[in-house]
């Protein structure tokens, strides 16, 4: 998958507040990681994204490439391209399983 | 992944207020109706269904303009003449429509096929495809069977069994006339019954647990993600006059549209203090082997309407 598209089938938002107190969270070192920032509503179903995975779906426009998203994560996070890159591939593929994102 | 504590509704019910005879014309309630819409907007909210005759006030046009910019619209309607002629000079949203079907049902508890047929056709003339609709009452969990019967037979693809409204002045029927568990004994024989038909079923949509118990058996694994009641979380009710509840079935006052945001509105301690309610077990649950299927099912009505069971669903017999 180049340019991941989120399946439009797929109602969605960030939910600011809880983002915020994320990022808040993290800059004290808490462990956020099954905190959810992004909710998805599907077949009835309500899904949530931690704040990563929620990055990398706000990404996901059908416009950049894997590489794109990788470096604007890198970029919030301060670390190198390649740090990040295998995992937004692994990410990418597990929600493209799920048919929450298609290829544009 | 906790899924509590959402920063606005995902779903939302609405209540237009209520006209009454001389404000039809003007609308007058003293509400702005757009003003609502927006908030609703604002808040984020995926879903709204509009209820208590949304299609007869003069303001629907305007809602509609606004809501459909940002929200998926379900519309309750029961299939008069007056909303027939509304919904013909409505463009045609792509909204859901739900068909109140509560006015097709007699006295006697007959359903009137032939009235609901026509009704139907008239709606799929103006292009719509309406969601076959019924509020469970103890008196018409018989008309189930007739309803579905009905949706086979014209080819109706939804039907709705939606939550119960209580403590506003909107729905005719008094609480009594909720089903309790007493009343599930009789519609599972009779479900029994009638899927001993061969019939394709449409897609159901079935808010309450036990009844969704008896009629989707064996589908336990679809509810996997089911986390318990949403009152005041993934779900709200906004009333005639604005206010915010927890859900239709909750009446409790949160907030106030469009004085507040939605945001501030699930941002208060009115709120909170009901999610921290729910996440509490209800005294009449303790011990049952299902709470962490049915996490205590209807909370609002069980708050509401069986503190003398310890808050134990009103279709609940027991702890299992």
């Amino acid at each position: 998958m180049n340019k991941p598209l989120r399946n439009p089938e797929i109602v969605w938002r960030v939910e600011k507040r809880r983002q915020a107190e994320v990022l808040k969270a993290l800059e004290t070192g808490e462990d956020v990681a099954d905190t959810g920032t992004v909710i998805l509503l599907l077949s009835g179903m309500m899904h949530q994204l931690n704040l990563i995975g929620g990055m990398i779906w706000e990404q996901c426009d059908g416009q950049k490439t894997l590489a794109d998203i990788a470096g604007e994560l890198a970029k919030e996070f301060s670390v190198e391209q390649a740090e990040v890159e295998s995992d937004v591939a692994e990410f990418v593929a597990d929600l493209a399983e799920r048919g929450w994102l298609i290829n544009e | 992944m906790g899924l509590d504590l959402l920063d606005t509704p995902v779903r939302l019910t609405w209540d237009f207020p209520a006209i009454v005879s001389g404000d039809r014309a003007t609308g007058q309630s003293g509400v702005s109706l757009p003003a609502i819409a927006n908030s609703i907007i604002d808040g984020g909210v995926f879903f709204v269904t509009l209820q208590n005759d949304p299609l007869l006030h003069p303001a629907v046009g305007a809602v509609l303009n606004i809501l459909a910019g940002g929200c998926q619209l379900i519309i309750n309607c029961r299939g008069s003449s007056d909303e027939l002629a509304r919904l013909s000079q409505l463009p045609q949203a792509g909204c859901q429509l739900l068909l109140d079907t509560s006015g097709f049902i007699d006295v006697k508890q007959k359903l009137d096929s032939d009235k609901l047929k026509t009704t139907v056709q008239a709606l799929r003339r103006l292009e719509y495809e309406p969601v076959i609709s019924l509020m469970p009452l103890q008196d018409n969990l018989c008309n189930i069977p007739d309803l579905l019967r009905f949706c086979r037979a014209h080819q109706i693809s939804k039907f709705k069994l939606p939550n119960a409204h209580i403590g506003d002045s909107v729905h005719t029927y008094s609480t009594d006339d909720l089903p309790r568990w007493q009343n599930l004994d009789s519609f599972r024989k009779s479900w029994l019954e009638f899927v001993k038909e061969p019939c394709k079923l449409p897609a159901m949509e079935i808010h309450d647990l036990f009844l969704w118990e008896i009629m989707t058996p064996g589908q336990q694994q679809n509810r996997s993600e089911y986390g318990g009641c949403q009152a005041g979380n993934s779900l709200g009710h906004i009333d005639g006059r604005g206010v915010v509840h927890p859900c239709a079935a909750w009446p409790q006052p949160l907030g106030k549209l469009p004085d507040q945001s939605l945001e501030d509105v699930w941002a208060g301690r009115e709120r909170l203090a009901v999610r921290e309610h729910v996440a509490q077990t209800p005294g009449g649950c303790l011990g049952c082997r299902d709470i962490d299927i049915c996490f205590g099912g209807c909370r609002g009505l069980a708050f509401q309407l069986n503190r003398s069971e310890k808050e134990r669903d009103l279709m609940c017999s027991g702890p299992r």
